[in-house]
């Protein structure tokens, strides 16, 4: 067949579909008045084009039954039966209902049983966080070290300054940041700080010997506070709800009182110790150290000095630059940062997807709720119509992107966490899926810590080319409803246009529903 | 859906009045299996999708805000639900089906066969054009693609039958 045959036999197919010009038909007509082999494949797709017709005619002729069988389907519908959605199915039984209740009883008792046993002389180990919490200010001050890497020379990288405050009254922070770029023939050292001040926040960088500032909302700062909290607790005590593993490994006089240092560890070669006073409580003193190589330990960190409740000094949250620093934009022109936690692109000739998570939460019995989006800029499909189908506790919508669940981020647990579709919120003309997730056993110890991955599929016709990675690190542990109110339903209000979470979505509802779906898989 | 009469058979059909919906299913049940059938390659399974996605529809009618939605928001019912099969039948590592779009078709074997062979995305337009009898403007709106793009897909999924049709029986 030659490459004109070519061109001619696309006209043939297009003249059965109807889009071909008159001038394409005329030259059609012509080239098959010299061309038999092009006159066979014409009387071919005729052939073809008729059986077709036919094969659509035989489906065709059985349509009004099928009609019919379908009105009769919906005729024979009770409308009384409720919708098949695991959290109506729930509230159905008299039966699940006592087994939720029953199940509430039995935590509230294993609480107070755990509660009771706790209470201990003051100024052990266990007293750390609780005096972290209730301290008005907190500041450190001390050295970040660089384990595991050396200068070219192999001489010790020199360490840098930590100098960071936390003032809870008034709602503000400044952290020191520092970052490490190592290669064969260099190692640079950037160091940086953060001040967050009401809302607004200054990234210095005093490597390059700038100022950037952003806006962020009432809801980010005050979140963001929490997570600085968080963080510099978790440096100082790694993980809070461990401590009670720690062990006194020696005493140390600090300022002529006796400190015991108390030693925690975890399993990826981090450990943590403290000096603490067991007479007056005081944290005088925290290390971090890693294990670079089997049993040979080098200094992560060094908080040589902590104090809690101490007058923050003038100038610690000043918002102008240093001097001779160079500011990139001014706290008036300043971007404003979205709730973000991460986020892709894809495009191909089919799609130009986007999706990520927003925020997420995990709850005390171990579910966890997560805001996120998908979408595709080039669907013609009005977006609000994947939600219309979606009921609270039912199946997810079927977003172009669908995160479907979430599994542990250690690889090493089989445990999967189901996404059950709680409400969506509406914002800057794009939607907000919120969708719990609840896992199928029990997730591994270090979850808060390792964080997830979400497992995603297509609900889309082709396939994208397209591999994903979504980390899913949740804020904090969500305890009690007061906090659900003030944080999931505060990012929900956040994220939506109208400034309100969907009304269905309270912190009770929310865990029945995975106490129900717990018992609903349970073997 | 945009007069009275429409707008007041909505209501009907939010209140529960299965009469009410039972016109909309009408106006509507053959989209929705020309969709099956086009996402689903077979007619068996294309009606059970299609009964259901119309009971579905019934259930959850009163979440639909917007009557003049309904087409879209049933469609979108229908894929959901052609999509949840696929993959229940990509997990049971299932063949295309075979007789693929068979049971009314007794002389077709080897359309059938072709048929079911065809890429979705040029199944989908070639049912909605053969079947329905529809034009690419139509087909375009249903699928959320341009008219030109059904255009070529109409002439990829003629070719490509074609080229599975002589496959099938290299001496035809």
């Amino acid at each position: 067949m030659s490459d004109k045959c070519h061109g001619f036999r696309s006209r043939i197919v297009d003249s059965f579909t109807g889009t071909l010009s008159e001038q394409d038909r005329r030259e059609l007509q012509e080239h098959l008045s010299v061309c038999p082999p092009c006159r066979d494949y014409l009387q071919v797709m005729k052939r073809e084009d008729a059986s077709l017709a036919e094969y659509f005619a035989g489906i065709e002729e059985n349509m009004a039954n099928r009609q019919e069988r379908a009105l009769q389907m919906i005729e024979r519908f009770d409308t009384n039966e409720e919708t098949n959605t695991i959290w109506r199915r729930i509230m159905k039984s008299r039966y699940s209902k006592l087994a939720t209740a029953a199940a509430i009883l039995v935590l509230a008792a294993v609480a107070l049983i755990v509660l009771d046993g706790s209470t201990s002389p003051a100024y052990a180990i266990t007293d750390l966080p609780r005096q972290f919490e209730q301290a008005r200010t907190i500041h450190v001050q001390g050295w970040n070290h660089f384990p595991g890497h050396t200068m070219p020379d192999g001489g010790k990288i020199p360490p840098t300054e930590i100098n960071e405050w936390i003032d809870v009254e008034n709602g503000r922070w400044r952290r020191s940041e520092v970052g490490l770029t190592v290669n064969d023939k260099d190692v640079r050292v950037a160091a940086g700080e953060t001040v967050s001040d009401s809302r607004i926040e200054m990234s210095i960088d005093h490597t390059e010997k700038t100022v950037t500032y952003c806006r962020v909302s009432p809801y980010r700062q005050k979140l963001g506070m929490r997570q600085r909290s968080k963080l510099l607790a978790g440096q100082l005590f790694g993980d809070i709800t461990q401590l009670s593993n720690s062990r006194v490994v020696g005493v140390e006089q600090i300022d002529g009182v006796t400190h015991d240092i108390w030693q925690s560890g975890d399993a990826h070669g981090w450990r943590w110790q403290q000096w603490l006073s067991a007479n007056t409580g005081r944290l005088a003193r925290a290390q971090v150290w890693r294990e670079v190589a089997p049993g040979q330990w080098e200094i992560a960190a060094d908080y040589q000095h902590i104090e809690y409740n101490a007058e923050v000094p003038e100038g610690v949250f000043a918002m102008d630059p240093p001097s001779g620093y160079t500011a990139a934009n001014t706290p008036e022109t300043a971007p404003f940062r979205e709730l973000d936690d991460s986020y892709g692109g894809y495009t191909d000739e089919h799609y130009n997807l986007q999706c990520g998570a927003k925020i997420a939460f995990a709850l005390a019995d171990s579910s966890v709720i997560l805001g996120w989006q998908s979408f595709d800029h080039e669907s013609k499909e009005p977006p609000d119509v994947l939600f219309e189908d979606t009921t609270f506790g039912g199946p997810l919508p079927k977003l172009p992107v669908e995160f479907y669940a979430l599994k542990p981020a250690n690889e090493s647990s089989d445990v999967i966490y189901t996404g059950y579709h709680l409400g969506q919120t509406h914002k800057d003309h794009r939607f907000i899926e919120w969708s719990l997730y609840v896992p199928n056993g029990e997730p591994p110890a270090n979850i808060q810590t390792d964080g997830y991955t979400i497992l995603y599929r297509w609900n889309l016709e082709f396939e994208p080319r397209w591999t994903m990675h979504v980390p899913v690190m949740p804020e904090f542990v969500v305890e009690t409803a007061e906090e659900f109110d003030e944080w999931v339903l505060g990012a929900m209000a956040e994220l939506s246009e109208d400034g309100k979470a969907p009304a269905d979505v309270t912190y009770q509802e929310v865990i029945d529903l995975a106490q129900q779906v717990r018992t609903s898989v349970a073997p | 859906m945009n007069d009275c009469a429409d707008d007041s058979l909505f209501l009907a059909c939010r209140r529960g009045d299965k009469a009410a919906y039972a016109t909309l299913a009408r106006r509507h049940y053959r989209h929705v299996f020309a969709l099956s059938l086009g996402m689903l390659a077979n007619v068996h399974d294309a009606e059970d999708v299609a009964q259901e996605t119309m009971l579905k529809g019934f259930q959850s009618i009163r979440k639909l805000a917007r009557p003049e939605r309904f087409e879209p928001w049933i469609l979108r019912i229908a894929k959901n639900l052609c999509l949840d099969l696929l993959r229940r039948r990509k997990r049971a590592k299932k063949l295309p089906v075979e007789p693929a779009i068979g049971g009314d078709t007794h002389e077709n074997h080897d359309l059938e066969w072709a048929m079911a062979r065809l890429p979705r995305e040029l199944r989908l337009p070639l049912v909605l054009f053969y079947f329905e009898h529809r034009d690419a403007g139509s087909i375009a709106g249903t699928l959320g693609i341009s008219p030109s793009l059904v255009y070529e897909r109409l002439r990829a999924a003629r070719e490509e039958l074609h080229r599975l049709l002589i496959e099938r029986d290299p001496h035809e």
